[in-house]
């Protein structure tokens, strides 16, 4: 009892010298910000009318790569911890715990969403950086298709091992990518494409970038999604 | 200005609940109320009332600023890696020890 009196001391405490600092930012304005900055030079710095697509694809890609990279990491630190199917004792693993019965309206609705749910993925990492969307969120949305498809009894299992393998590749070329432009521009991480050219040409980064996140995001998460479904079952 | 002491104490909140819950998912649980207070609390201090998306073109409004949102996106996905990783060790920790419970756990690690 009064250890967690003190700890609510201490967070009313906290709180109070939080909300302290914080009344000075509640009018922040724009004018002030770099985001000013970013409104204004975003579109002729990076093609990218999306702006928040023109921050993480171009000014910070430096930090957007190796965002990616701790999708990896944990993505591979699930793979690890699931590798060895030896279960100690403490805890009987129920026998029959199988699958599941699948129902037929899930089975089927399954099937008819499934094509359509790639196309949405693949529709939001490609326009990423003229609407709202990008690698991450199509990424995602990807992942989730692949999920379903565990429904699917027809379709074999992910091989995850694969899919590990294809994400290191697909982040190795991210980093290549991004490495391309000290050659061109003389500046690592950003576009690769000369300023003169056409925003219409210049974009093909943008695009290329987008695929090659979302398709890593979506393997990254496909592999911690099929991993719990089988720890599950 | 209140909707910022609502948010703040929102994460207050969540770290009490971190420092006092006994059971692990709970603990991530409140983990992730943290994160998510923090991705609103950034995103509400750089609200514009009938500001427009920061996607050209703007159509009359005036755009937000895109940069605590293209922050968030970092924090979000830092954040489902983190829960992805800790759900993943507690239920290997439920398998080895049989409990979730941070205080049986301590004390099985102190007697080894």
């Amino acid at each position: 009892m009064i250890k967690k009196l003190v700890l609510l001391l201490m967070f009313g405490f906290i709180f109070i010298y939080a909300l302290a600092a914080t009344v000075p930012l509640a009018d922040i304005s724009l004018e002030t910000s770099i985001g000013q900055t970013v409104i204004d030079r975003g579109y002729d710095d990076t093609a990218s009318k999306n702006l928040v697509a023109a921050i993480l694809l171009d000014y910070r890609l430096f930090d957007s790569i190796f965002e990616a990279g701790i999708l990896l990491i944990s993505a591979a630190g699930v793979l690890y911890m699931t590798q060895s199917s030896e279960y100690s004792k403490s805890v009987p693993r129920s026998k029959e715990a199988t699958a599941p019965k699948d129902s037929d309206t899930i089975l089927a609705v399954s099937r008819i969403l499934y094509p359509f749910m790639l196309l949405f993925g693949f529709y939001i990492i490609v326009f990423g950086d003229l609407s709202p969307g990008g690698g991450f969120q199509g990424g995602v949305i990807l992942a989730t298709a692949r999920l379903i498809s565990v429904y699917i009894p027809e379709k074999a299992s992910e091989n995850t091992d694969r899919l590990n393998r294809l994400e290191k590749i697909l982040f190795l070329s991210l980093l290549s990518l991004g490495l391309v432009s000290l050659v061109t521009q003389g500046a690592p991480f950003t576009n690769f494409l000369p300023r003169y050219l056409d925003p219409e040409i210049r974009r093909f980064f943008l695009v290329l970038l987008n695929l090659l996140i979302g398709l890593k995001v979506s393997s990254g998460l496909t592999i911690i999604f099929t991993r719990f479904v089988k720890e599950g079952r | 200005m209140l909707q910022l002491a609502l948010i703040l104490l929102m994460i207050g909140l969540g770290l009490y609940g971190l420092a006092t819950s006994r059971h692990l998912i709970k603990s991530i649980i409140f983990l992730n109320v943290v994160e998510a207070s923090v991705i609103l609390f950034f995103l509400r201090l750089f609200y514009i009332s009938e500001g427009g998306v920061p996607i050209l073109p703007s159509l009359g409004a005036e755009p937000v600023d895109p940069i605590p949102q293209a922050l968030m996106i970092t924090t979000i996905v830092i954040g489902a890696s983190v829960t992805a990783l800790a759900l993943m060790m507690s239920i290997k920790i439920y398998h080895q020890y049989g409990t979730l419970d941070w205080k049986i756990l301590l004390n099985k690690e102190d007697n080894q």
